[in-house]
């Protein structure tokens, strides 16, 4: 997917945990504006706003960009960040890397990446350990 | 097509846009220099009725004379209305004069609180009943508003009647029953503190108000004050079966006090009301069982047709509330009627856009973004539409305006 397909693109900076959870509220707009069902939007939400929070939490910072294909929702994001180094354990209910200091202001309950495979219908995760994180989620009408 | 209880006079509208700015869903466009209504937008908060200057925009309301068209007459009263007097102690004068006015039996709403609160009491008790926080349908302004705005929100709606309804068919129920009178004989009406609950809640649903007709609390006040200044009467002693708690919670919305026990919050102002739809819509709001919302600031109290300050008329509430107890002693009339159960349903039948209808919308709101893009942005109505968005929204979808129609753009154009 190349930048300028983007119908909506979001910078989101790492460690900005007050002012994150905006392309979630921004996409939800507007999906609601081209009337698609709310069941449909909250799975879009959830997926997006853990995305955007893994950014938030785990990287320097990342761009999400959403975007629809024919009947298909895509939301990309990718970070300048630490990378995954083992997937399978990442995603894991329950497994976190987060400080205590994160943990304190309610988030890196290990639960963000399995909801975001819960509420997709796709999920792919391209990683460099040292360099960055990718995440594409896909999500069908 | 819904039905809306406002009205537009076109004679003394003079186009000023005030109230398009005032209307907090967008409801209202000014074309041809008078206002008018986009029907399936609005929900019926009054906003703009408060805020037009020329008075041209008002709400329907029924004539007190309706009520000489029944044998008996009922009538359900907004407490609030016992707060519009400075002498709000002698609110037992008030209830004589609803008697003298031709009533053969009255309540408050606040009989209907106290009937409901148990009930919902009940249902948040049990643990099956998931779709937290469920919102209470006191409101009809807040009810449609999720109707109209926030549809993915519709499940949380508490599965009940308002508790003006509930008093009012708890009412008419017990009437008929001891005085075994032809229930066609009997006529129920309502003393409203706002626009909003002079049309069913429920319409979507096609329900039907319960009441034969209802009454502009400020009508009513008018009329009180005439009969009290020109005749001379001898109030006789008369009787508020009622709670401390049921007075609070049906006047200015305290609904905490019976439900310490779960979380619950009381919101009010249509614009807090909106931001927490928002942040429940977003999926950011958790551990609340119930939440109250009134489109008014301070609940009722605050209603279009109240005269009083919202608040000198939450203390004297609270004035009046402190002499009554904390349970009713006496034994009531059991509640059988299907208001007093958990029983309405909100529906959403969401339709589920194929590729083409949503190809079509994408393509719609990339116009409108792009329009919009070009708007000076500064929201002045000018144009007649609400905000700048509105209007490229209209130039695409109603199509009753073009980009000529935005003087600022007009006036920069070489
Ligand atoms: N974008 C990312 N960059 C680096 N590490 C990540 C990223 N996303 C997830 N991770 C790693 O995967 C772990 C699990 O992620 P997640 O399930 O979202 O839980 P949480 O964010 O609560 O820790 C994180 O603790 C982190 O170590
Ligand atoms: S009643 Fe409320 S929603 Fe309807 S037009 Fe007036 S301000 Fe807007
Ligand atoms: S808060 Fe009360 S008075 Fe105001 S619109 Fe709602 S029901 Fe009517
Ligand atoms: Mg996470």
């Amino acid at each position: 997917m190349k930048e300028e397909d983007c119908l909506l693109k979001f910078e989101i900076q790492g460690g900005e945990f007050l002012d994150s959870g905006e392309s979630s509220a921004v996409i939800k707009e507007y999906l609601k504006k081209i009337g698609i069902p709310h069941p449909f939007i909250r799975r879009v939400l959830i997926a997006t706003y853990e995305a955007e929070m893994n950014v938030v939490a785990h990287a320097e910072k990342g761009t999400l960009c959403f975007t629809i294909e024919g009947e298909t929702v895509v939301v990309r994001v990718h970070d300048k960040g630490p990378g995954i180094p083992d997937i399978e354990l990442a995603m894991q209910k329950g497994y976190s890397t987060a400080t205590q200091e994160v943990r304190q202001m309610g988030f890196g309950a290990g639960m963000g990446l399995p909801n975001m495979k819960q509420n997709s219908d796709t999920l792919v995760i391209n990683t460099e350990v040292g360099t960055g994180t990718e995440v594409i989620m896909e999500f069908t009408l | 097509m819904s039905e809306h209880s406002i009205i537009i006079d076109e004679n003394k509208c003079n186009g000023c846009t005030i109230c398009l700015r005032a209307c907090p869903t967008q409801a209202l466009i000014v074309r041809n220099g008078k206002a008018k209504l986009i029907n399936d937008r609005c929900i019926d908060c009054g906003e703009c009725i408060r805020s037009c200057p020329e008075k041209a925009i008002k709400s329907k309301r029924d004539n007190i004379d309706i009520i000489q068209n029944y044998k008996y007459k009922l009538l359900v009263y907004s407490p609030v209305i016992l707060a519009q007097f400075k002498e709000f102690h002698s609110w037992e004068k008030v209830l004589y004069l609803f008697r003298h006015m031709g009533f053969d039996d009255i309540c408050g709403v606040d009989t209907g609180g106290y009937i409901a609160a148990d009930i919902i009491r009940g249902f948040l008790k049990n643990k099956k009943n998931s779709k937290r926080p469920y919102i209470a349908t006191n409101c009809p302004a807040v009810c449609r508003l999720i109707q109209s705005k926030y549809s993915g929100l519709v499940e949380h709606i508490l599965p009940m009647y308002s508790i003006s309804d509930i008093a009012g068919e708890y009412l008419k129920h017990a009437f008929i029953s001891t005085k075994k009178v032809d229930p066609e004989d009997v006529g129920l009406f309502y003393i409203s503190p706002c626009p909003a609950k002079l049309i069913p809640t429920n319409q979507e649903k096609g329900c039907h108000s319960i009441f034969d007709g209802i009454f502009s609390m400020g009508d009513i006040y008018n009329t009180l004050m005439k009969i009290m200044e020109n005749e001379d009467l001898q109030y006789t002693e008369q009787e508020m079966v009622t709670t401390k708690f049921a007075l609070r919670w049906s006047s200015f919305g305290d609904v905490e006090h019976k439900f310490k026990d779960f979380t619950t919050l009381r919101i009010d102002g249509i614009r807090n009301v909106i931001r927490f739809l928002n942040r429940l819509e977003n999926g950011i709001v958790e551990d609340v069982d119930f939440v109250d919302m009134y489109a008014c600031d301070n609940g009722c109290v605050g209603g279009v047709f109240a005269k009083e300050d919202p608040h000198i008329a939450e203390y004297r509430i609270k004035r009046i509330a402190d002499a009554f107890p904390e349970k009713i002693s006496k034994k009531m009339f059991p509640c059988d009627v299907d208001s007093c159960d958990i029983r309405m349903k909100f529906e959403y039948n969401p339709k589920i856009p194929d590729k083409e209808d949503m190809k079509l919308a994408i393509q719609t709101l990339a116009e409108i973004e792009a329009l919009y893009e070009k708007l000076p942005k500064l929201d002045c109505a000018a144009c007649g539409s609400a905000t700048c968005y509105n209007f490229a929204e209209d130039i695409v979808v109603r199509k009753d305006v073009t980009m000529d129609d935005c003087p600022i753009l007009k006036k920069s154009a070489p």
